[in-house]
């Protein structure tokens, strides 16, 4: 019997596990969901968005897949950026403290600062996307999720109008900046 | 690199919500267009060597796709149609180069994504579409930039 189970074990398709990414679509669109750091980032730019009402709110979810994408072609270039991890805890820190203190920034300044946080998630991601077994595939389910946590961000801001849902959305913000100040203190290159 | 099927149903899904922001006669016949470039080009004999060349510029197409309906508030009938015959004619060729003819066939339902598309633009959410349009933007150029990159993804190893 075992001897059965040994000769029908795929051996030969484990020949290249833990090689790059696992890749695929499926693996793409559950990655941002497997780093609280990307996670709370995008759905902290939909939140920052649906405060800042139009056009953010659509302007923020646009900008930061596309920058992303453009930030990840910057890592597969192998262009040098200032450390990653720090701006990626840093745009946590950042945009859950946009949350808390509900702040309006004008069109212009919100674009720049979300498109830089853009960049940085990307870049990060862009430097192993190559080495995925289905690099497209990956890129489809990673944009995915992220447009589709914007999307959850935009959907809890509309909370806003709910008794003390301002005030709940705010102190979630809060909550996001304290996550973004431990993964700051964390963060290597500090 | 061959990503399969997916590039061709995602230059449909950019074609498919650029039509939401044409008129219903209109839309049928750029997909009538699409339909019938798509056929006639996988007919067709390419070099293997086409096979980056056209990769590249599904892409590039399905980034001017999604740009058209950023730039026009209603699509005319000669930009509906361009938009149909230019998708058609890529997917048709990568069907062609990478033996895709009978997934590529069962993909065109994807354009009847213009039916929901065009219901949100009539009632004032065009711009839930334009959202939706930008990830698939996103997509094609990581998909650019993955195709122009020599890494070790792609690169025969050991076991080719």
């Amino acid at each position: 019997m075992s001897l059965i189970l040994l000769i029908g074990a795929p051996t030969a398709a484990w020949a290249h596990m833990g090689t790059g990414l696992a890749g695929g679509f499926v693996s793409g669109f559950s990655h941002p969901l497997s780093g609280a750091d990307h996670m709370l980032a995008m759905i902290s730019v939909g939140l920052w968005g649906a405060y800042l009402g139009r056009p953010l709110v659509i302007a923020l979810p646009v900008i930061f897949p596309n920058m992303m994408a453009i930030g990840a072609g910057i890592g597969m270039a192998g262009v040098p950026l200032p450390p990653v991890e720090l701006g990626i805890a840093l745009s946590v820190l950042t945009l859950g403290l946009m949350i808390l203190f509900a702040v309006r920034a004008p069109v212009w300044a919100a674009c720049a600062v979300v498109a830089m946080f853009g960049l940085f998630h990307g870049y990060s991601h862009g430097v192993e996307l190559p080495s995925a077994a289905d690099p497209i595939g990956y890129a489809t389910g990673f944009v995915l999720c992220t447009g589709l946590l914007h999307v959850a961000g935009i959907a809890l801001g509309s909370l806003r109008g709910l008794r003390f849902g301002d005030i709940g959305l705010r102190v979630g913000g809060g909550l996001i900046a304290v996550c973004g100040l431990f993964f700051l203190v964390q963060a290597p290159g500090l | 690199m061959n990503a399969g099927i997916l590039p061709i149903c995602l230059l449909f899904v950019a074609a498919g919500l650029t039509l939401s922001f044409a008129s219903f006669r209109d839309a049928l016949l750029a997909a009538a267009a699409l339909i019938v470039a798509a056929l006639i080009i996988a007919s067709l004999n390419f070099p293997p060597s086409a096979l980056e060349p056209v990769l590249v510029g599904l892409w590039a197409s399905c980034i001017a796709t999604v740009a058209l309906m950023h730039l026009a508030r209603r699509l005319g009938t000669g930009w509906a149609i361009a938009t149909g015959l230019n998708a058609g004619g890529w997917a048709g060729a990568l069907a062609a180069l990478s033996s895709l003819r009978p997934p590529m066939l069962y993909s065109f339902p994807i354009l009847l994504l213009a039916l929901p598309g065009q219901w949100l633009v009539g009632r004032g959410y065009g711009i839930a579409v334009k959202v939706v349009g930008s990830w698939v933007v996103a997509v094609a150029t990581l998909a650019i930039f993955v195709s122009l990159t020599p890494t070790p993804g792609y690169k025969p190893d050991h076991m080719q």
